[in-house]
Order: structure tokens, then sequence, then C-alpha cells
């Protein structure tokens, strides 16, 4: 057992060290703040109530800025929506308490949390935006919001005392006691510090982590393994406004009065500019970007020379980072440090794997260098379910030698015998799982349903095309039943029906006869319906393993709040999750040696198994294959049949729309042909093959 | 009846034509880029202020400081999609990279504008036969201003319907609005085509601050306002789709000159957005758009 498979174990990662160097950057952060206050101590004497001692006002700011910030990072980061409006929620958050404590007589704390509550609720109707409409709508109407809330600041004088604002907050008590300015410090950085781990739990820790960056990238299999997208962006962004709300709140007693200019929509612009600075979509990117460019409004108004400037800097910063460094400091770091640090599987992978492995089996100029026997081995190792890693790096790849074909890899010298011997190899590792795989296809036996998946006089038009004719398809479980037909056939748009992603004008699909609601592609999985892409829609920086992991989603029941907490449950999940995720690696023949390499590194036939692999890791009863063999080559295909032969072997009920015939003829228990819409023969390979109407519109006789 | 003719419905037409402008002047943007360009209402503000330069301060004839300041705003979206667009769009089509690199460029015209001309409003004087004063037409006491404005509107509209349809690079537009890919494959060059969308929504941006400077003044502040509305009218008329722009620059005018008569102004923007969200809800397409089916 290699080390990293040893660590991809032990998902929680215990031990006092690990911890410290999780945690190095908040640790650091700390131990500047801490030097900062020590400061301040000595510099400013007994002073600290005063406003004036301007450091520890400043610093108060910051921390309120930068909690604003890495709530916007979880929206327009993590989600991918960016939102312009966050300065507003900030104004709702200040206006919600300063009314509530002036004005109502509410205590500080209660108002504060209605502060964040409202601004949450504010949130909502502009996130209905993204229902169905995509990212840089929602960024306009958050541009607008903060339009309509400087409007009604200054028109509901009543309300928000108009242009002057409202006067007279005083400093909260906490057990008793009026926080001066330090103390109000010690308390910002301390909800800094919890919502900075709370989200931290949330993102790395949680099935959620995966589920918002599937959202944001690969929208299509986030639906497919039964996440909602709508739903997912509208909590998202109710939690970072609460964020920005909470914020807002605990500002408003810092200046003690508030008007419209306090909240200018520079900010907004500025609050993304410090993410972007940081790193959209890394936990530490908002506090990295924030402590590196709070200083610059304060710079650029203390110079008078320079203020007539200030927005024109913003601009410009802004600009060349988009130009220059679009992933951010801490994105940067990132890709340097993987880089450097090259864990060996990681190069291997990237020399052996990516380059040689997937071209040299198809170029026979590479094979004739020499380099087709590596790129058979590197293709053997990858597929060994164990030892995989180790193997590239210090070990032998016989060191895994029960599952290892028995054609010794160095035997493959020329490039043409590789690649049978890669092929032979792949079929005889696939077609024999190992058992605890097979486990997590071990709920398939007990159904007594007719059939596993119906469609049932489908209808489907595109304005005036009609795609689908009154389509029906029965499929008898634990069979492979394949939709083949020509080019606008209509297939691809009946699998589309059939997963919910499109919406039908007539007819009903069936699974295991529960009728499945029209045009909700995230219910399919629930209904026992997984489903791949024609195109790749894996998440390239994330490892394999997560990759899988996000299959697992629709068998979650961690909310995102609980999600956010290092509870019981969330750990058990997670180590359920990551369990099953292994076993599905093995099950479709990649092994658990590649569990922890980041998924755009792979070949191309291997992404299309992780897919695969995603999509069992749904635990589906019945898994649909949208032309899963396009792109792959002859041995790459072969060990793909015979995968879908140990799944059917498994109980599993296999519908494949593919356009390979061979493979079709192969595989198939039932072919039906699609021709114009409607269905144009049905039955096995033989009787398909002999049908004079199916002859006649593939050979066009 | 007559007060409502001449205070509310005229006005709300000249107003409205000129959002229904600046919302084509985004679809000229969108078509082939597939971007919202947020600096556009500074553009807008550009080109009433460059009037202001030209026209009121330096005497420049009419048609010499229209054609100069529809060059400029083609000159400043030209450099943005050069510098700010392209690089964000190539690298993610779908990223944020371009929202905020348009956001850059909108913080970055704002400060030249304030560096150059200040934040006081000036009053610009009319243009010829575009008169802001009220004259009796039809025995009706309105400006012709409003009227003016609309048939330029419509003639816009009805020469842009054209050159889509019958010009090459008009039908390459479209071609590359449908699937840019496939556009490519054909041979149309996306690149020139995306610049020429640029280069033509700056122009009519520019022209449209131009043609609004008598009417609102010409100021700094006026971007996010037409920033606002245009988007408001291309989003409700359907992204894309000018005649749809027109005509819900129309409504929108009117609705912001009944708020104005009947509620208040401080709430024009708050009814226009409530209206936008709510219409985008139930037709995302817009008013006139057609639903375009996902893609798996």
């Amino acid at each position: 057992m290699s080390a990293a498979t040893q660590t991809a174990r032990r998902p929680a990662g215990r031990g006092l060290a690990t911890v410290a160097v999780r945690n190095a950057p908040l640790l650091l952060g700390l131990g500047v703040l801490l030097l900062f206050l020590l400061w301040t101590r000595v510099d400013i004497g007994g002073n600290w109530s005063s406003v004036r001692s301007k450091p520890l006002f400043l610093a108060n700011q910051l921390m309120l800025y930068m909690l604003v910030a890495i709530g916007l990072n979880l929206i327009s980061g993590y989600v991918g929506a960016a939102s312009i409006g966050h300065i507003a929620l900030y104004a709702i958050g200040a206006y919600s308490v300063a009314i509530l404590t002036t004005k109502h007589g509410w205590g500080f704390w209660p108002a504060l949390l209605a502060g964040g509550l409202i601004a949450a609720a504010a949130s909502l109707p502009v996130g209905l935006i993204l229902l169905r409409l995509s990212g840089w709508y929602f960024s306009v109407i958050t541009l607008l919001l903060v339009v309509v809330v400087n409007d009604l600041e200054i028109q509901k004088a009543g309300l928000t005392g108009g242009g002057a604002g409202i006067f007279g907050l005083t400093m909260p008590h906490l057990f008793g006691h009026a926080l001066d300015l330090r103390g109000y410090l010690y308390l910002l950085i301390a909800v800094n510090v919890a919502v900075f781990l709370l989200l931290r739990h949330l993102v790395e820790r949680s099935r959620w982590g995966r589920a918002f960056v599937a959202v944001r990238d690969v929208e299509p299999a986030a639906c497919a393994v039964g996440v909602h997208p709508f739903l997912v962006r509208e909590s998202a962004l109710a939690l970072s406004a609460f964020i920005a709300g909470l914020a807002g709140g605990l500002f408003a007693p810092l200046p003690g009065t508030i008007n419209p200019d306090s909240f200018p929509i520079i900010d907004s612009i500025f609050f993304l500019l410090a993410v972007l600075a940081g790193g959209f979509g890394t936990t530490a990117g908002p506090v990295v970007g924030m402590a590196v460019l709070f200083s610059l409004p304060q710079v650029l108004a203390e110079q008078p020379s320079l203020r007539r400037y200030s927005f024109l800097v913003y601009g410009l910063v802004l600009l060349l980072l988009v130009i220059f460094l679009p992933e951010g400091i801490v994105g940067g770091v990132q890709r340097l440090w993987r880089r450097l640090t090259g864990r060996a599987a990681y190069d291997a992978y990237e020399v052996a794997g990516a380059e040689s492995g997937a071209d040299a089996e198809r170029d026979p100029r590479v094979a004739a260098m020499g380099l087709g026997a590596l790129a058979t081995l590197a293709g053997l190792r990858r597929l060994a379910p164990s030892g995989a890693r180790s193997g590239t790096a210090a070990r032998p790849a016989g060191a895994s030698a029960e599952v290892l074909p028995a054609t010794p890899p160095t035997l493959a010298a020329d490039g043409a015998a590789g690649s049978v011997a890669a092929a032979e190899a792949n079929g005889a590792v696939l077609s024999a799982p190992a058992p605890a795989a097979l486990r997590i296809l071990g709920e398939q036996a007990g159904t007594d349903a007719e059939f596993a998946l119906e469609s049932i006089d489908i209808r489907k038009s595109f304005g005036d095309a009609i795609a689908l004719d009154g389509v029906t398809l029965r499929v008898r479980p634990g069979t492979v039943h394949a939709v083949i037909g020509p080019n606008g056939s209509g297939k691809t748009t009946l699998l589309n029906i059939a997963s919910g992603f499109y919406r039908q004008d007539a007819g009903q699909i069936r699974v295991f006869g529960r009728r499945v609601a029209r045009g909700r592609p995230y219910r399919a999985i629930r209904h026992g319906l997984a489903r791949t892409f024609q195109t790749q829609q894996l998440l390239p920086e994330l490892t394999v393993l997560e990759n899988v992991m996000l299959g697992c989603h629709a068998r979650g029941r961690v909310s995102m709040l609980d999600g956010m907490l290092p509870l019981p449950h969330v750990r058990r999940e997670r180590r359920r999750f990551h369990a099953t995720a292994l076993d599905c690696l093995d099950l479709v023949g990649l092994g658990r040696g590649i569990a922890e390499t980041p998924a755009g590194l792979l070949p191309f036939a291997h992404q299309r198994l992780v897919e695969i692999a995603r999509a069992l890791a749904g635990r589906p009863r019945v898994l649909l294959l949208d032309e899963p063999a396009s792109g792959l080559h002859a041995g790459e295909v072969q060990a793909f049949a015979s995968l879908v032969r140990s799944l059917r072997q498994a109980g599993l009920t296999v519908v494949l729309v593919e356009h390979n015939f061979g493979l079709v003829s192969e595989l198939a228990d039932t072919i039906t042909v699609l021709d114009a819409g409607a269905v144009l023969a049905e039955g096995d390979f033989e009787t398909v093959r002999n049908d004079p109407r199916v002859v006649e519109a593939y050979l066009g006789a | 009846m007559n007060s409502f003719l001449t205070d509310v419905f005229i006005p709300a037409l000249g107003i409205g034509a000129l959002y229904g402008l600046v919302g084509i002047s985004f679809n000229l943007i969108f078509a082939p880029a597939g971007t919202f360009n947020f600096a556009q209402g500074q553009i807008v503000m550009l080109g009433g202020l460059l009037a202001l330069s030209f026209y009121q301060q330096n005497g420049w004839p009419v048609l010499l400081a229209l054609v100069a300041v529809m060059a400029i705003g083609a000159a400043v979206a030209l450099a943005e999609e050069r510098i700010a667009v392209w690089p964000a769009l190539r690298r993610d089509p779908h990223g944020i990279g371009w929202v905020l690199s348009t956001l850059a460029v909108f913080t970055i015209i704002q400060n030249l504008a304030i560096l150059q001309w200040g934040t006081t409003p000036q009053n610009v004087k009319s243009f010829p036969a575009l008169s802001v004063s009220r004259h009796d037409v039809f025995g009706l006491q309105v400006a012709p201003y409003h009227f003016g404005v609309l048939l330029i509107a419509i003639a816009i509209t009805v020469a842009l319907y054209l050159f889509a349809r019958r010009s090459a690079i008009g039908r390459a537009t479209a071609a590359v609005a449908q699937d840019r890919d496939a556009a490519a494959l054909r041979g149309v060059n996306v690149r020139l085509v995306i610049s020429l969308g640029f280069v033509m929504g700056g122009a009519l941006a520019c022209l449209t601050g131009m043609l609004a400077a008598p009417l609102t003044l010409a100021t700094v502040n006026v971007g996010l306002t037409f920033t606002f509305r245009g988007f408001t009218a291309a989003a409700l008329g359907g992204m894309g789709d000018n005649t749809g722009a027109l005509t819900a620059g129309l409504a929108l005018g009117l609705m912001e000159q009944l708020t104005l008569r009947y509620w208040q102004g401080g709430y024009v923007n708050l009814v226009i957005l409530l209206a936008l969200l709510g219409l985008l809800l139930v037709r995302p397409e817009g008013l006139f758009g057609q639903a375009v089916p996902r893609r798996v």
C-alpha cells in the first residue's frame, strides 16, 4: 500500500503537525495581528476608545472588509456568480442595526443578527435571476441593487435619516463591559476566524464544496449527480449576504454615524478586486488579497496628490490582475507549489501518461522511437488497482502482481504489440473487478418491476423541427440496451429527456415503474438513473477521487449548515463517500493509485472511465451512456466493453447511445434503431441487422 | 388628458428612445461577443461630455462634432475590447474575467472623465431641429426634441436591421452570435466580427450620450443610470433583439415618467428593477426574444 493511498485512507489527516501545516496561513495571519496589537498598545497609549486612534480604527475596518471578502468569495469564487452588490448588502446590515438600535430600542446583538438576516433576505429576490439566466445577468442585477439601495437610503428619510443619515450609535457592550476599539478588534478577529473556519469546513470537508465548483464549471454534470443548481446558488448567495450584512452591522457603531456616502459603489468593486488579487475560489484568497490591498485606499486617500487618481488606480490594478494574474496570489502560489513539489505520481503521470501514454498508442512514429513500451507500461500501471503511484517512483510495477496480466509489459517491444498487450491487459483487469468493488452495485437485486426504464410515447419538437415523434422504448432490468441511429435521429434527445435535461412535449418516462418528473435533471439520480455525457464533464483541477466523490452527492444527508461544523455525521459521510469512490475506481478498472491525481491530467480514455465511476458512485440502477466509445481507439473500446459486461453481470441495467456498430453488436442484448424521431426496428443484433428498413437507413440503398 | 400627453407620454417617447438606443448599443456588443459591457454607460456619459467640449465650448459644427464624438466612442470601445475583453474572453468565455475587466474600464473612464471635466453638471444647448424647449406642435405645447430623438432611434434600428440582413458582415455577425465555433469553421473572422461589434456599440453609445446631453445635462454621473436603463431595455426586449430593445426602452421611458408624475423620482430605479426581475423570472428570454434550448 503506497503512502499516498494511506493518506487517502485517512481523510481527517489527524496529527498536530498536519493540523499546523494546514492552518499555517491562519496562524501566520494571527501572528501578524498579535504583533500589530502589541505595537498599537505601545504606540497609542491609553486613548483607545477614541476614533482618532487611527491604526486601531483601520484595523477594525480591515477586519470588516475581510469578512465581506470571505463571504464574497463563496458566491463569486466557488459558485462563480460575481456579485457587485455586496456593498449594498453591507449597507443593509449597517442600516438595520442603526435603525433597530437607535429608533426601536433593540440591543446591539439581536439587531446584528437581524441585520444579517435582512441582508440575506434582500439577496434572495436578486438570486432568483440565477434560476434561469446565466451569471453575468446576476452581476448586472447586483449592480442595479446598489443603485436602488442607495436611492432608498436617501428617499426613505423617515427611516434612514435621508442624506444626513443616522447619528448616535454607541459601541456595544459585551459581558457587561462597553467595548473600546481594541476590544472590538478582538471581537472582529474572532468573528473573522470563526467565519473563515466555518466556510473552509463547508467547502473542503462537506459534499457542498464539490457541488459549488461543479455548479460553476460543469452544471450538467452537477445536475446528473443530483445537485440542484439553483438551490445551491441561492443558498450560497444567502449565506454570503448574511456575512456581508453581519459585517455591515458590526461596522455601524464604529463611526457612530452612517449615511449613504458611507457605502460608495466603488467599495463593491474594491471587494471584488481584493478577492481577485488573493484568488477566487481559494480558501485563503480573500484574506490574503484584502491584507495586501487594504492599504491601497488609505494610501490614496492620505496623499492629496493621489486622491484624484484613486478610481484610476483601482481600475488599472483590476485590469492588470484579470489579464496577468487571473488566479490571484494564492492560486498562483498553489500552481507553483504543485510544479515545484512535483509529487512523484503527478510528474510521472504528466510525462508518461498524458503525453506519450495517450499519443504513442496512436502515433506509430512515437512508438518507433521506443516509447511504445514505456507508454504501455504507464498504461498498465494506471489500470492497476493499487500500488500504481509508488510503482512509478520506487517499486517495480510487478509489485501488484495479483491483478496484473501474465504478459510482462517489457515484452511489448514494438508499438503495435504494445497496444494489443495494453488492450488485453485492460480486458484482464476489467473483466474481474475486485469483489469488494462490486459491493456498490449490491443493491441491484430484489426489484420486481418488469422494466428498468420505459419511455412511453415521447414527443419533442424544437420550434418547427420534430425531434421525437412518439418514441416508446422498454428496457428490461439487467440488460444492455443499445439505442442506435443516424445523426439527427433523436438518440441523444431521447437520452436527455429520459434523464430530465429536456422537457418532453408529451409522453412519460418511468424508472422501475415510477414516473419521473419532466425537466428535472437533478431528480433523475434519486430514481436510480445516472448518466454520462458526450463531452467531458470533469473538474480538471480536482483530484480523480474528488470527481468521483461528487457522484455520491445525492446519497448525502449533510445540510449546508451542518457542513460548516466538524460534526460526527459530517465526518462519517465523508468517509463513506471516500470508500464508495475508491470502490468505483476499482470497479471501472482505474484503481486507487490515481485517486490523488488531478483529473485533468488523465488521458482521454481514462477521463471517460472517471466519468463512469462518478455515475456509478450514485449507486444507480440504470446507467445511461451517451456515445461512450467515441474518441476511443480499438484497445480502449475492448476494455470498455469488458467493463460494461461486468456491470451487467453485477445486475446493472445499461442503456447505450452509440455510433460504433461493432461495439453495439458485441454488447447489446437488445437494440433499438431510431430514425427521424421514430423507432425503426427493435430486437437482438441479428434481427435488427437483417431488417430491410435498417439496411436502407444506414446504407442509403 | 392633454397634460398627460404633453407632460408624460411625449417626454416618455424621447427619453425612452434614448434608453432604447443604449439597449441597442449593448446588443451590438452582446450579439457577437456574448459579453455585457459594464463600461457602456460610461461611454454614453463620455458622449455627452465630448459634445459639451466640441459643440458647446469650441463651437464646432454639429455634424463635425457628431462624427468626432462617434469616432472617439468607437475608439474607446475598440481599445476596451483589445485590452480588457478579449484576453479574458479567450481564456474563459464563461468565467467572470470579462465582468471584472469591463468593470475596471468603468472605473478608469469615470476617473479620467472627472479629471477632464470635473463633477459639476453643465448645460448643453440644443442641436438644430432638436430643441428641448416647448413649441406649439399640432396645438400641443411639446418639445420637438422628443420626436426627433424617436425618429433617429427608429432610423438607426431600421438601418441596423438592413445591415444585419443585407451585408456580408452583418450575416457573419449573426452567424457568430448563433455559434461562434461553427462560424469560425466556415471561414468567418470571429475576432474581426467581435471588434466590429465593439466599434459599432461604442459609436452608438457615444452618439446617444450626445443626443441625451441637452436633456440630462453633461455630467459624469449619468453613466450608471444609462447602464441601468440600457441593460433593462436590452434584457426586457430580449438580448440581441434591437426592435425589442427600442420597444422596451419606450416602455421604460413611460414607466419612468409615470413614476415621476404619480409617485416620486427616488423610486424610479426601484420600480424598474422590480419590473425587470418580475419579467425575467417569467420570461428569461425577454419580451420578444426566443427561448433557446439548453445545450447538454
